[in-house]
């Protein structure tokens, strides 16, 4: 298997040079740059022919590229334009913000999807599982841009039990518990915004499993051998239906640090799907292809502990 | 303060649906505007009127309205973005303050004279200013912003004819002399004499770098790195009322009061700055979250009778404009060479395509009257320059046909849309702006001109992105005949950077001997005779009205909402008056909307 791993993540160098080299063709064919929004009349032509010149953008993409190639071997990604600080550290600033809120989600994700999926699978028919269709189909139709604004018209400014975004109150020391509990206390309100959107698929997923194995031949063989139903479940059923569920886990990796770009825009939340948008907006070229090919990766990382998981849960499955 | 392009349109999400129905008719459209300007602008003061007995001390708390999180560059010499410096306005202070007329006045922490045969300008310094860190400003430090803009190895947008025209930084930037020889610092460091190349009225207003940089503070941090440093960053001082205790980088900014301001400790305690999604502003206002926040005019109409707060307003330097493509960029030469055989050459047209517009209308109901039809290119906030005697295109569509008839353009094949003189079918590409409220913007007036029988394509077929619009306007894509745009103009209403022949922001490209001419008189030494200024500047006005290489279309008013517990706010910006040290509060916290009957 580690040879298996060692390949995968070999096939990947190839996949990101081919994704990079992409990313700068089309970035070249954006209209304007970076300098397009700041533009400012009393600033002579000649000063932003220096400035564009001097940061390069008048080379072809291949030197471009080639720059940032030898830039980024040495772990230099360049430059923000717009932030005027390395693109590395600006994002590693956001990612730790993104990775906790996606976490919080991920985890409300799951426990949601898990428990109702079993429950609704179970239940197949019954008015408890009428219910969570229900929920399933209205989760599925909310835009997380409105439930975002209702959550906070209700729960920050009506009930005032949540703050109304960002990811610490003003004026924390950080490193003090105190400081922990209002970061926490931040995530929760755009993490439930997410955790209770999200589910849809893993309930569905999970519960056409249930629904196909209850009637399996060795459910039944069991059952007819006098097992208590809740071994059934346990033991035989479950088991079985989890497998799709965990190879999905592997894939939530890639949107751990992805971010959601509504969720956060609107909860003012300074993390990762937001400076995307922001660096498009703003033609922050460092900074888009730096997290294009980053989302790339953790694609392709993704589905390699996918199928790990996989290997590791069905023994039927082994990577070669 | 610095000039800027503006989104046609504002951006934000406010569910409001406009439907304009019928077609106006007004002669008297100037006239109402005026009015109703004058109206608006009775309906929100500058300054707010609270009687309530004060507190001792209290937190302000500001929002800071933006959808994106702050960048965090608190150095002007190296920020660009507006959200920053609505931040760091509030520490770090500018040695001279100006007067309505944005003219530098005597109130700040330097005063001034001026002396037009030396080509000079000497400030002196109050004594007893000193920054957050204790040590004493000087001139020096002002000395040092210079130094830092003028370097070679600065990347910013600020070094421009500001500094170029002033004696010595050319040889400075490039590396050929050590220090700015035209700047002269006396021995006590209190006094700088600023000696220039060209000295023009303009320079008095807003016209000169006047934000300090600490040297003792930065030390040896070389150009380069000083952007990226934690002192620009993390830890910034300044000499102004309050001082900075905590950052969270990108969402808020907590600061306290300094006891040793120089005009008085303030009277609050602190101010904290949060970010805020402008979707939320309005219910944020409502429920007491915030004491000061801008006001969208899109949200606007669903809160005309808060009870938690009030509106502020203030006319904005700002005009939006329709402009047509008369010409090239002349890349070489830097100039803008004008075509008078181009698509848009005949003025009678361009006249037309200016009285066809309803732009009172556009203004009242897209813009819930927030916005009033414009009538010249120099914004009534720069009242002491305007030509009120000229009427600007008013609504008249019979008008603009008459225009139309003359010029040649008529309708030969009788399809509802007029040929061009030669009888050739003729169609006009106009670029306009994506945003909130653009498309009926843009359906209002394409449907405006078919009114009038002129056939208007979008470009491309569609609205344009910001940046996509103004990379196309810059680079004269030929296919694009007339644009929708916007200018913020900053304190100095000279138009020479944005219709000047040879400004590369004259994106319309025209020139004319009468208008370059009236052009340069206002940058002349001669316009140091405020009769002979004022005069160059209603007859630029007039010419700009007579050629119409642009039509202005409105101008705006820019709303604040202000909870009723503060005291003493005025919505000017501290660029132009420092009174952040005399805000009060009489409340410990700020109203909700339940709290008031």
């Amino acid at each position: 298997m580690w040879k298996t791993i060692l390949r995968r993540l070999l096939v990947l160098i190839p996949q990101v040079a081919v994704l990079s080299l992409l990313v700068f063709i089309l970035a070249s064919f954006m209209p304007g740059d970076a300098l397009t929004g700041k533009i400012d009349p009393n600033v002579s032509p000649e000063r932003l022919e220096e400035l564009r010149e001097k940061w390069g953008f008048y080379d072809p993409w291949y030197v471009k590229y080639g720059r940032w190639v030898t830039d980024a071997l040495s772990g230099d990604l360049g430059e923000s334009t717009s932030y005027k600080i390395p693109v590395t550290e600006l994002i590693g600033n956001r990612a730790a913000n993104t990775f906790w809120l996606s976490l919080l989600t991920l985890g409300i994700t799951y426990i949601i999807g898990v428990s109702f999926g079993v429950i609704s699978g179970r239940f197949n028919g019954k008015p408890v599982d009428k219910a969570i269709s229900f929920y399933t189909f209205l989760a599925l139709a909310m835009p997380s841009i409105v439930l975002g604004v209702i959550n906070i018209y209700f729960f920050s400014l009506k009930l005032n039990w949540f703050p109304m975004g960002g990811t610490v109150n003003v004026g924390m020391q950080p490193g003090t518990l105190s400081y922990f509990l209002s970061r926490i206390h931040h995530m929760l309100l755009p993490a439930i915004t997410g955790g209770v959107l999200y589910p849809v698929g893993v309930i569905q997923i999970l519960k056409s499993e249930i629904v196909d194995y209850k009637i399996s031949d060795f459910v039944m063989t069991a059952r007819s051998k006098g097992v208590p139903e809740k071994t059934i479940y346990t033991r035989h059923i479950l088991r079985n239906a989890f497998l799709p569920t965990a190879a999905n886990l592997g894939y939530d990796i890639a949107f751990l640090l992805g971010g959601s770009i509504f969720i956060e825009r609107i909860f003012s939340y300074p993390g990762m799907g937001n400076l995307f948008l922001d660096s498009i907006l703003r033609r922050d070229y460092a900074v888009v292809n730096a997290l294009i090919i980053l989302f790339a990766v953790l694609t392709v990382l993704g589905t390699l502990i996918s199928d790990i998981i996989m290997s590791a849960v069905d023994p039927r499955i082994r990577i070669k | 303060m610095k000039m800027k392009r503006l989104l046609a349109l504002s951006l934000t999400l406010a569910l409001t649906v406009t439907t304009f129905s019928g077609c106006g008719k007004s002669q008297e459209a100037a006239i109402n505007s005026q009015s109703s300007m004058q109206e608006v602008m009775a309906k929100f003061p500058i300054k707010n009127t609270n009687d309530a007995p004060s507190i001792k001390g209290g937190v302000l708390k500001v929002a800071v309205v933006s959808a994106s999180a702050f960048e965090g560059i608190f150095n002007p010499c190296f920020s660009d973005n507006q959200p920053d410096a609505d931040i760091y306005q509030w520490f770090m202070e500018n040695v001279l303050s100006a007067d309505e007329n944005f003219v530098f006045d005597q109130d700040g922490a330097a005063t001034y004279t001026y002396d037009q045969t030396a080509k000079t300008m000497t400030l002196k310094l109050k004594d007893g200013i000193k920054w957050h860190d204790g040590q004493p400003v000087t001139l020096d430090d002002l000395v040092y912003a210079y130094e830092i803009i003028c370097d070679k190895d600065y990347e910013g947008m600020r070094y421009d004819e500001q500094f170029t025209n002033i004696v010595g930084v050319e040889e400075f930037h490039a590396g050929k002399a050590k220090t700015i020889s035209g700047l002269e610092l006396s021995a006590d460091k209190m006094t700088l004499t600023i000696k220039f190349k060209n000295f023009f009225p303009s320079i008095l207003v807003g016209g000169i770098w006047i934000a300090p940089i600490p040297r003792h503070y930065y030390e040896e941090i070389p150009v380069k790195e000083m952007k990226a440093h934690e002192k620009s960053r993390k830890t910034p001082i300044g000499f102004g009322p309050f001082k900075i205790k905590s950052i969270v980088s990108g969402e808020s900014v907590e600061l306290v009061r300094n006891d040793d301001y120089y005009l008085g400790a303030p009277k609050l305690a602190g101010v904290t700055l949060t970010v805020i999604a402008p979707d939320l502003v309005p219910a944020a206002m409502e429920e007491g979250k915030f004491d000061i926040a801008l006001f969208s005019q899109q949200q606007y109409p669903d809160y005309k009778e808060p009870k938690n707060f009030s509106y502020l307003g203030q006319l904005q330097t700002v005009f939006n404009y329709t402009a047509f493509k008369l010409g090239k960029w002349d890349q070489k030469n830097n100039k803008n060479i004008y075509d008078p055989n181009s698509k848009m050459a005949n003025v009678k047209l361009r006249q037309a395509i200016g009285y066809a517009v309803d732009n009172d209308k556009i203004a009242k109901e897209l813009y819930n009257g927030l916005r009033f039809l414009a009538t010249t290119v120099v914004t009534p906030r720069h009242a002491a320059y305007q030509n009120t005697e000229i009427a600007g295109y008013t609504y008249d569509p019979e008008k603009a046909k008459k225009l139309l008839d003359e010029a040649g353009y008529k309708d030969v094949n009788n399809d509802g849309y007029r040929e061009d003189p030669n009888g050739k079918s003729f169609s006009i590409t106009w670029a306009t702006m994506d945003g909130e409220g653009a498309d009926t913007y843009a359906q209002f007036k394409i449907q405006n001109w078919k009114d009038v029988g002129l056939k208007v394509e979008l470009y491309n077929g569609r609205l344009t992105e910001f940046n996509a619009f103004y990379d196309a306007v810059e680079h004269d894509d030929p296919k694009i005949d007339m644009y929708d745009g916007a200018w913020q103009t900053g304190f100095d209403p000279n138009p020479k950077n944005l219709w000047g022949p040879d400004s590369s922001a004259n994106y319309t490209r025209y020139t004319s001997d009468t208008l370059d001419a009236i052009m340069s008189d206002i940058s002349s030494e001669k316009a140091w005779d405020k009769a002979f200024l004022s005069e160059k500047y209603h007859a630029f006005q007039q010419v700009f009205f007579d050629e119409a290489p642009a039509i202005p279309t409105m101008w705006r008013m820019g709303l604040e909402a202000v909870n009723n517990r503060v005291k003493n706010y005025e919505v000017t910006s501290f660029d132009i008056k420092c009174f952040a040290h005399l805000i009060e509060l009489t409340a410990e916290a700020p109203m909700k909307k339940a709290d008031v009957k």
